[in-house]
């Protein structure tokens, strides 16, 4: 019967050009949203690389109406860097806290900072943030290869800095990464030469943008509040003893503020954080996958018009098959495979060019397997979608009666 | 092999009440071939139908075979009209995407015969009516006649024992409608085939073995 059908479908292929081409389109928006929602579900499901569980992120910013008068940017570097250290101290003999860390980017947060690097002719891309010893703790940080920043760092001719899986196969390829410097490809001439960044650990993942994206080439460069090439931390991660009330943050930022005058301070936890950040990412694709479900809606309808009408124009060929021995089912099924046979062959064109995507799609954001998923998903929706949009003009077709049908003009 | 007692047939509408067949009872034999003339509207084809359970009758039985089908739901029906009764048309009938031998093999699809078996059968109906060279060719491409004898092909393709015609030589002309009487002719003598045929004409009706005349949905004699 599929064969018959399949030829059936072949020979009216001029008539079911336009059908095909609707589902073809269809197909192809399904699959950008299936391997958006893939992709975003997916990295959902890796791990962060760091725990945001009793952890709070204070904001440090210059207070209104404070600036830094006339001082030189080194002199205000030092002074900052000094606030900074007075700042963590006062923090970190808190009752509550069990360990505090100055940082220049707090995960999840609104900035972001990135370095790019030739490296054999590639562009490589990565992001950073600059951050004090104590963030491994703070954040339970997993250093999958060397060791974390130290103080064994301390007076080294580089910089140390703890880079992600990622950055390390951007950069080094399979080689150990510990140990090398990191590229830098050098500021102006008129300027001095900058320290090396030397890697010294890997961590397993730090993916910091947010919950839904992936992982990404991500550098930590160590932050040393008594060295003057380094600049101060303007935020602090702090973790707190499990079960601390959330009225903890105001003792917090009274503290701070009592500690360093010239500052303000704002506190949030980090999983609040986490999760603003992430409504921002999500917003932004429900109204994507909205516009994407008005138009297959309006797909939809279209298509079930046509095949209404399609219906009634094959009335006497209906006729004639319960004439010859089809069932009122085998006549409905004939409507939703012959949409069937035109769907799959939509979804064959349609699927070969969605799996030319991740050649197109840069940075390796998108995979074989990821557009292979989308595929798949986005092929069930449109069977799903024509199946039932044949529905009700195959049972129309079903009601009809043989002998009216024959009759028919 | 056909029977039918006291059938009537009354279709009715929102306002209309039109009695299509009224206390028609008839038996037609085993190996007859039956002509059935009347004027037009007087429910001639409606017989046909209700004779090759397209349609159900209002009132009375309908027998096939020795077995009454007013209690047989869809699917039992459909079984009986394919592998017991063949159709032939008045417009034929035939599926214009589908190739002749395609349209020949219709019936065969909804016997769940395999492919290879199908495209046998249908070959050898397409032989029998005299279409060998044309199993490849369109409705389009063929005559009326020719037409015609495809539909009388996928009509045997299944062997029925019964076979019923609805002015099967009504589009065609007189020659082309002799050979096409002369083909139901030899399928009822030489395969023993039931045939039932509706007719506008009296000179085709007299080479069948006996008339039922109908005259407002009633047999008249």
């Amino acid at each position: 019967m599929t064969r018959h059908l399949f030829r059936l479908v072949w020979n009216r292929r001029r008539s079911h050009l336009l059908v095909g081409l609707e589902i073809l389109v269809s197909f192809l928006i399904v699959f950008v949203v299936a391997v958006l929602s893939v992709t975003t579900f997916g990295n959902a499901r890796q791990p962060v690389g760091f725990s945001v569980k009793d952890v709070t992120v204070v904001e440090a910013g210059l207070k209104k109406g404070m600036s830094g008068g006339d001082r030189s940017g080194e002199d205000q570097a030092g002074e900052d860097r000094e606030r900074m250290r007075r700042a963590l101290e006062a923090v970190r003999r808190l009752d509550g806290v069990e360990s505090a860390a100055g940082v220049y980017l707090a995960p999840y947060g609104s900035g972001n900072a990135r370095n790019a690097q030739e490296v054999s002719g590639r562009r490589i891309e990565y992001g950073y943030t600059e951050a004090t010893d104590e963030l491994l703790e703070v954040l339970k940080l997993q250093v999958v290869a060397g060791r974390w920043f130290s103080r064994e760092d301390d007076g080294r001719p580089y910089r140390a800095a703890v880079v992600t899986r990622e950055l390390a196969r951007e950069v080094f390829g399979g080689e150990d990464p510990v140990g090398k410097d990191l590229p830098d490809a050098g500021g102006p001439p008129e300027e001095p030469a900058r320290r090396a960044i030397r890697v010294v650990g890997v961590v397993a993942a730090y993916r910091e943008r947010n919950v839904y994206s992936a992982a990404e080439p991500f550098a930590i460069f160590r932050t040393d509040l008594s060295n003057p090439a380094d600049s101060a931390p303007s935020r602090i991660v702090v973790r707190l003893r499990p079960g601390t009330p959330r009225d903890f943050e105001e003792k917090l930022v009274t503290t701070l503020e009592a500690t360093v005058g010239e500052w303000s301070f704002t506190a949030e936890p980090l999983e609040v954080t986490r999760d603003s950040a992430a409504r921002r990412q999500l917003v932004p694709m429900l109204a994507g996958a909205l516009v994407g479900a008005f138009l297959m809606l309006l797909v939809a309808l279209g298509l079930t018009g046509v095949l209404w009408q399609n219906v009634t124009r094959r009335t006497r060929e209906i006729g004639l098959r319960r004439a010859t021995g089809a069932t009122a089912r085998h006549v409905a099924v004939q409507v939703v495979m012959e949409v069937w046979i035109v769907t799959a062959l939509a979804v064959l064109v349609g699927g070969a060019v969605a799996l030319q995507a991740p050649l197109f799609v840069p940075g390796g954001l998108l995979t074989a397997a990821d557009a292979l998923s989308g595929a798949a998903l986005a092929a069930l929706a449109l069977f799903a979608l024509t199946g039932l949009c044949a529905a009700y003009p195959g049972w129309l077709a079903a009601r009809v009666d043989p002998s009216e049908a024959l009759r028919y003009e | 092999m056909i029977r039918l007692e006291n059938v009537e047939k009354v279709y009715r509408t929102d306002r209309i009440e039109t009695i299509a067949l009224s206390n028609v009872s008839l038996d037609v034999a085993e190996g007859e071939f039956v002509s059935i003339m009347g004027p037009s509207g007087s429910g001639k084809s409606t017989l046909l139908h209700v004779m090759g359970l397209l349609d159900a009758p209002t009132k009375g039985s309908v027998t096939l075979n020795g077995r009454k089908v007013e209690s047989y739901f869809d699917a039992a029906l459909a079984k009986v009209r394919n592998a017991e009764l063949g159709f032939v048309f008045q417009t034929f009938h035939l599926v214009p995407d589908l190739s002749v031998l395609d349209n020949v093999e219709v019936p065969l699809l909804y016997r769940g015969t395999g492919g290879k078996e199908r495209r046998k059968r249908a070959e050898a109906a397409l032989e029998r009516v005299g279409l060998s060279a044309r199993t490849r060719h369109y409705p389009s491409q063929l005559s009326g006649g020719q037409q015609q004898r495809v539909a009388i092909a996928r009509a045997i393709v299944g062997a029925p024992r019964i076979l019923l015609a609805d002015e099967p030589t009504g589009n065609l002309d007189s020659a082309t409608g002799d050979d096409v009487l002369d083909l139901l002719k030899d399928l009822n003598t030489r395969e023993r085939c039931t045939v039932v045929m509706v007719t506008h004409d009296e000179r085709q009706a007299a080479k069948t073995h006996r008339t039922v005349r109908l005259f407002d949905g009633r047999p008249v004699s």
